[in-house]
């Protein structure tokens, strides 16, 4: 690849951007999806799902941190949450 | 931000720290002093300390109560009846006036006459508030930057135990007097020791506000039926009912109460709401008091209230964890003398599912409302390790940035002083503006909280004056006078002091307890002061470029 | 009397642990850091023995969930003591650990009756 650097600052703020609202989208979605597919009552699925779905947005969030440049860690939680929603459109 | 995965994560626990950690120190605060919320009630109303002295039973004070409620508010359409515990000694009786409005009255337990007006102050209800609805923003907007808050927290302890690298060896390090890197050693010592409790109550925190912050799988399930997703997920005990119009007295409480503390095998009844008072189709919901048990969903039964008659009951099966048997569908006592449906029919949330007792359990925990004294105080000191792990976080942040005089880094060192130096102030103008400010003051509960925004935002513009170690003297001393001479203005404004509590019994032995613990909170920060105002000592380490701070961290 | 025996033991635990670390020993005695893998072995042996008799005291104190939480608790609170006495007064934690280790045992026994 030989694309200019950029710069830290920017790829700090892209990332914590990411975190933030990619991490949010992949755990709504995920949740969400959860919540259909569990073979529990209504109510139990739906709290299962809220209740896990911070352990999932604190993993999307470092992730976010972990993945080897900005644009994978909005790939990487973007992507799936778009996958989750229509699936979990697809169940509702 | 090339670098390997853990420099990856130190900035991001930096980062994310620093984004969050003033907002935190005042939710740190205000939730650990949250803790005592029932004990600084009492402290901030000295009127009722002499009535707090005579205990009651729950049937003697729901009796008491209604009794009042019947006096006053004959005609109100609900009311709502919080029975006394051993840490609230009186009953406190709510219902909506004519106009409208929400009307309470304190009531003695054992006299059942109303108390003497207290002093208009919201006490410690303002700071649980605090702690989640912030304060001059709507309260929906506070539990968003609330929760955010937490789910930062959250990511920066998960980060913070990453990057630890050395977290079993450098457990008990502590190496004083050698400037960032004693910082970041009791920075690592405030997180670790007490992580347990820390991961607990972030995650415990999202889970107070999970239906507002993460409503998808509500929505995802339920589509638009908001009421079906709270009806499940929160049953309430029987069926609503309409008022008729048609008048019938309201059937004697007193049975009702002791058939209920039967039902929970001799556990008394904690709140009472009763709908439609006085008319024929009343409702009487009995809900039981919290005790042991660390989920905050509480059985409860509901009655005819004409009749006294048993009509439901709900979350009965957590009598049966509890080791006894109870029939979910019995009617209970005999020989009341009342009607007895002969099938009571059992709420359809009577047996609470894992998910819902999940659910309740997390719940529980973060308001710890089953914990007794010695665990509370456990959970108080724990919460404090909490303020200072996000204290010496940011004082570790400004300590290996000294030297530099941008204006983040004087941002930085003005905001370390006016919340670390400066909340205690805060906290404290507003006990001394409890005892101070004149009883007919018009709004008198807003004016206090008034004092403790005003003595805060005096605290951080100062601190950004001139953000420096004599700055740190100063708020110190501050906060160690107003926190420790409230044992001193207590003497002198009222006559329920610590000395008076401890020898004459003149009020419960928490007045007492809030008198030492404030004493010992001021003794520390004076002790703090008094540190800081001893010339510092120039050893190299102090003074170590900043490219040897960062060996330190790795 | 349980809580006591807690308390001691949670505290005695966390001593004996920092004391088969390599680095708080050297601070503690004063010379080499000791070689013997066996005397560090029992340190943490007798830590691990004095935690779960703590979490049994606490058990016996209130119940299931509260006595891990009041156990959790206890550990929160020792620890920083043995930091500390470790930070600055070494000395004192040999005889410490002696006296919270015996009390604990005695606490708990007396608790059990």
């Amino acid at each position: 690849m030989n694309t200019m650097p950029r710069s830290p600052l920017f790829t700090a703020v892209s990332r914590t951007c990411a975190a933030i609202a990619g991490g949010y989208a992949f755990a709504a979605t995920a949740a969400a999806l959860l919540a259909l597919c569990l073979p529990l009552p209504r109510a139990d699925a739906v709290v299962t799902a809220t209740l896990l779905s911070f352990a999932l947005y604190a993993a999307a969030a470092l992730r976010a941190f972990a993945a080897p440049s900005a644009w994978r860690a909005w790939a990487e939680l973007l992507l799936p949450a778009l996958a989750m929603a229509l699936a979990a459109r697809g169940l509702a | 931000m090339t670098g390997s995965f853990r420099q990856r994560m130190a900035s991001l626990h930096t980062w994310a720290g620093l984004l969050v950690c003033w907002l935190l120190l005042l939710m740190f605060t205000s939730g650990t002093a949250s803790y005592f919320r029932d004990e600084i009630n009492l402290w901030m109303k000295p009127e009722l300390h002499g009535a707090a002295m005579r205990p009651a039973s729950a049937t003697q004070a729901g009796i008491a109560a209604v009794q009042v409620l019947q006096q006053r508010a004959a005609q109100a359409k609900h009311w709502f009846i919080t029975l006394p515990t051993a840490r609230t000694p009186y009953s406190r009786a709510t219902w909506s006036g004519p106009d409208g409005k929400l009307h309470t009255a304190l009531i003695d337990p054992a006299t059942g006459a109303e108390l003497p007006a207290a002093r208009d102050t919201h006490a410690g209800a303002f700071l649980s508030r605090l702690h989640f609805d912030l304060h001059y923003v709507p309260p929906q907007t506070g539990r968003w930057i609330a929760g955010l808050c937490a789910m930062v927290l959250l990511v920066s302890l998960v980060s913070g135990v990453i990057i630890h690298r050395r977290i079993f060896r450098d457990f008990f390090t502590f190496r004083p007097g050698k400037g960032a890197r004693s910082w970041q050693d009791a920075h690592n010592a405030a997180g670790v020791f007490a992580l347990p409790f820390h991961l607990m109550i972030t995650y415990t925190g999202l889970v107070t506000l999970m239906f507002m912050v993460m409503p998808s799988a509500g929505q995802a399930v339920y589509k638009d039926d908001k009421g079906a997703l709270l009806s499940e997920i929160h049953p309430s005990v029987g069926k609503p009912a309409k008022a008729a119009g048609v008048p019938a007295p309201l059937a004697p409480i007193g049975p009702v109460l002791d058939q209920a503390q039967r039902h929970w095998h001799g556990r008394a009844a904690g709140t009472i709401g009763i709908a439609n008072p006085n008319d024929v189709n009343a409702r009487i919901s009995v809900t039981r008091a919290a005790g042991g048990d660390l989920s905050n969903k509480q059985p409860a039964m509901q009655f005819d209230g004409a009749s006294g008659a048993l009509l439901a009951t709900k979350g009965d099966d957590a009598s049966a964890a509890q080791g006894t048997t109870v029939p979910a569908t019995k009617g209970g006592g005999v020989g009341t003398g009342m009607a007895q449906g002969s099938a009571v029919p059992a709420s359809s949330a009577d047996t609470t599912s894992m998910a819902l007792a999940t659910h309740g359990v997390l719940y529980g925990l973060h308001i710890a409302r089953f914990a007794e004294p010695l665990l509370r105080w456990l959970f108080f000191i724990s919460g404090l390790a909490g303020t200072a792990m996000v204290a010496t976080g940011a004082l570790l942040w400004a300590a290996k940035r000294q030297r530099q005089s941008g204006a983040g880094a004087r941002l930085v060192h003005g905001l370390n002083i006016g919340c670390i130096a400066g909340l205690p102030i805060a906290y404290g103008a507003y006990f001394w503006a409890n005892r101070l400010l004149p009883l007919e003051l018009a709004q008198r509960a807003d004016r206090e909280v008034a004092v403790f925004f005003a003595a805060w935002g005096a605290a951080l513009l100062l601190a950004q004056w001139r953000p420096g170690r004599a700055m740190w003297r100063w708020q110190l001393a501050c906060g160690a006078l107003l926190l420790g001479g409230l044992p001193v203005l207590n003497a002198v404004t009222t006559s329920t002091h610590a000395l008076a509590v401890i020898t004459r019994h003149a009020a419960p032995l928490s007045v007492a307890a809030f008198d030492m613990t404030v004493l010992a909170l001021g003794a520390s920060l004076a002790v703090a002061a008094a540190r800081l105002g001893r010339q510092p000592k120039r050893t190299p380490e102090t003074l170590a470029p900043l490219s040897a701070m960062r060996e330190v961290s790795k | 009397m349980n809580v006591l025996a807690t308390f001691a033991l949670a505290y005695s635990g966390l001593s004996a642990l920092s004391q088969s670390m390599a680095r708080h020993h050297a601070a503690l005695v004063a010379y080499k850091v000791p070689r013997s893998p066996r005397l560090r072995v029992a340190l943490r042996l007798g830590a691990v023995a004095c935690w779960l008799l703590a979490l049994a005291t606490a058990m016996r104190h209130a119940g299931m969930a509260q006595g891990v939480l009041l156990w959790t608790g206890a550990l929160s609170v020792t620890a920083p003591a043995v930091m500390l006495q470790l930070a600055y007064a070494p000395r004192t934690l040999r005889p410490c650990t002696g006296a919270a280790s015996a009390g604990g045992l005695l606490f708990a026994l007396l608790g059990s009756l």
